[in-house]
């Protein structure tokens, strides 16, 4: 399918539904004037990649008109700079940092200042604030970071109903709205079609959203991601002759859904993940780094971490988004199942 | 004693050609049996990883025990009547054959089935027996072989278990721990060191983050001794862990300015 097409029906995900989620869930924390324990001033909001936690947040001190933290540079992490610590102190006003996760690196000079900003944050020194985190950094973090559990929130992993109302509603209210997704192989409906545009109420459903729910693990972007991935125009040879018909018969254009074991996924090689474990983990860690922001937090010369991320790349394992380098959608629920039966630390979700 | 050796011998004289035929068999079918087992385990094994691979591992020596012992059993079947006084007559003489002319073949054998028993040691285990250590890598009936990390296969006879101690580094498990050592000049903050290395084994890409990491400080004559004690992911990461401990601890230590113990070399005297 044209890339302009896709765009249409599954268009970048829109977060505002998600930061109305945020600001009900936040509601009675910011009613509460003065908080009991000071360690309630921050609150923790947690997702997993691809999870969308800096553009919700982000969007959330905009519409609240708090102030948004950027976080330190590369050089202040690793001289331990507090002056940038000091700086956010010095403003009265509730903040957002929406990614902790681009405030530490896994190096031994790497993780003083982030210790001290979560120090800080608990005994609410820092005055009301929320975080962002990724859950890999946050795993990590714990890790490095000795203090009892803080208030945390994390959003709903995304169920086949969830995921069914979140791509039919992409399309609501548009041109599009009589568009009925069926399985190319079956013609069983992926989505539910509107009651008016089919009678028959015997209709075939497919399995495709439960089993994508599962494979992603109810992360909406990686979920996204597989859906545009997944969008075809036409069916299988058997099926191109009937469905042309019913499309006619339902007043409908149908786009078809290629079936789940014939979608093109990265298939790396089990000794491509073993040799490049490290590289994969420190990347998830961090949720993306630059080429050579990676190479000082590897047992690796500049040149051999280049080499690793061209192998990765080619097995479709990475991206690169402008100058950083990331775990792909595709890519992560092979990633973090690999490395969780390798014994490297993974996140909760 | 004597009639069941009379009646043995009189039962293995009436061993037929169909009996000799089917003990060749039998031989024949276990022994590819074993080989199959001991080349097909370990390929399955090295593409599981973490502990899934030492318990696939561990289940070579064990299938090739059963695979011999019903072959005994099979074979004895053929030989001779499996009367009380038949199995007490065959296993005297097995005894007392192997307990003349074999003895150290017969007493690593034993071992060999007592280590299956009592596991001192398994496949994936990094053991140190008789100054030797390394990966165990196949336990054999008589010998258990070890690669060691120059890469040099060695074969340990399992009679050392008797009389000598096996030091096993993992116990079967994926743990296992290892030590990278720094010397420093004795006038320094030693709680900030302490940190230092602290961070240097947290944020190793090698570290098993689920197990403790442990800086232990001993003052020396000539400085003082800082050890971290940590587990890498996997035990045959080991020494690229120790070397990656090692080189990231020299650099933060440098960078936070701390000078390291320097002694004077001292050439040995002959008396």
């Amino acid at each position: 399918m044209p890339e302009a097409q896709i765009e249409r029906i599954v268009p970048t995900p829109d977060w505002q539904p998600a930061v109305a989620a945020l600001d009900d869930t936040l509601t009675e924390w910011l009613d509460t004037e003065h908080l009991s324990n000071p360690s309630h001033a921050c609150v923790f909001v947690i997702a997993p990649p691809h999870g969308g936690h800096g553009d919700i947040l982000t969007a959330w001190a905009r519409h609240h008109d708090w102030r948004i933290v950027n976080p330190p540079k590369l050089e202040q992490i690793l001289t331990q700079d507090l002056a940038w610590l000091e700086e956010q102190v010095r403003h009265p006003f509730p903040w957002v940092l929406p990614n902790l996760e681009r405030c530490y690196l896994r190096h031994a000079s790497g993780l003083e200042l982030v210790r001290h900003l979560l120090d800080r944050s608990h005994t609410g020194s820092l005055g009301r604030g929320i975080i962002g985190c990724d859950s890999w950094a946050w795993a990590f973090l714990r890790k490095a970071w000795n203090s009892p559990e803080p208030p945390a929130l994390a959003a709903q992993g995304f169920d086949q109903q969830c995921l069914a109302r979140w791509f039919q509603d992409s399309i609501a209210g548009s041109e599009m709205d009589r568009l009925v997704f069926r399985q190319a192989d079956s013609g069983a409906y992926v989505l539910p079609p509107p009651a008016d545009m089919i009678e028959d109420k015997s209709i075939k459903t497919s399995e495709f959203l439960p089993i994508l729910a599962a494979h992603v693990r109810g992360i909406p972007g990686i979920a996204h991601a597989i859906w545009r991935a997944s969008l075809r125009t036409t069916p299988d040879e058997t099926l191109s002759d009937t469905a042309a018909n019913e499309d006619s018969a339902n007043q409908c254009s149908t786009v078809w859904v290629t079936p789940w074991h014939q979608i093109r996924q990265p298939t790396p090689t089990s000794a491509l993940l073993r040799e490049q474990a490290t590289l994969l983990h420190t990347l998830l860690l961090h949720a993306g780094l630059t080429r050579a922001t990676l190479a000082p937090l590897l047992p690796l010369a500049l040149s051999s971490a280049e080499a690793a991320l061209a192998c990765l790349e080619d097995a479709e394992l990475v991206i690169r988004h402008e100058d950083e380098w990331r775990i792909s959608p595709m890519g992560y629920p092979i990633v973090r199942r690999f490395l969780r039966d390798d014994g490297y630390l993974i996140d909760g979700f | 004693m004597n009639d069941s050796i009379r009646g043995l011998t009189m039962n293995l004289s009436h061993l037929g050609q169909t009996a000799l035929v089917q003990i060749l068999l039998i031989v024949v079918t276990v022994w590819l049996l074993i080989s199959l087992i001991q080349r097909l385990v370990p390929a399955l094994a090295s593409r599981l990883s973490g502990r899934h691979r030492l318990h696939a591992l561990a289940l070579v020596p064990v299938l090739r025990l059963l695979a011999i012992a019903a072959a005994f059993l099979l074979i004895l079947q053929r030989i001779v009547e499996p009367t009380f006084e038949n199995l007490v007559g065959i296993l005297g003489a097995l005894g007392l054959a192997l307990g003349f002319a074999a003895k150290d073949y017969a007493s690593s054998l034993i071992a060999g089935i007592v280590a299956l028993y009592e596991l001192p040691y398994r496949p994936g285990d990094w053991i140190e027996v008789d100054g030797i250590y390394g990966e165990v890598r196949t336990i054999g009936m008589r010998t258990v072989e070890i690669v060691t990390p120059e890469d040099t296969v060695a074969h340990i006879p399992h009679l050392k278990l008797w009389n000598q101690a096996i030091l096993n580094a993992n116990d079967g498990s994926q743990y296992l721990q290892c030590e990278a050592d720094f010397y420093l000049h004795p006038h320094h903050d030693a709680a900030q060191v302490h940190r230092i290395l602290h961070d240097v084994a947290l944020t190793s890409p090698l570290l098993q983050i689920d197990r403790s990491i442990n800086v232990i400080v001993r003052e020396k004559p000539f400085g003082t001794h800082y050890r971290i004690n940590a587990y890498p992911l996997d035990p045959r990461q080991q020494f690229a862990f120790v070397t990656d401990l090692t080189v990231r601890g020299k650099a933060a230590l440098r960078d936070a300015g701390m000078a390291l113990a320097s002694v004077p070399a001292i050439a040995e005297q002959s008396p």
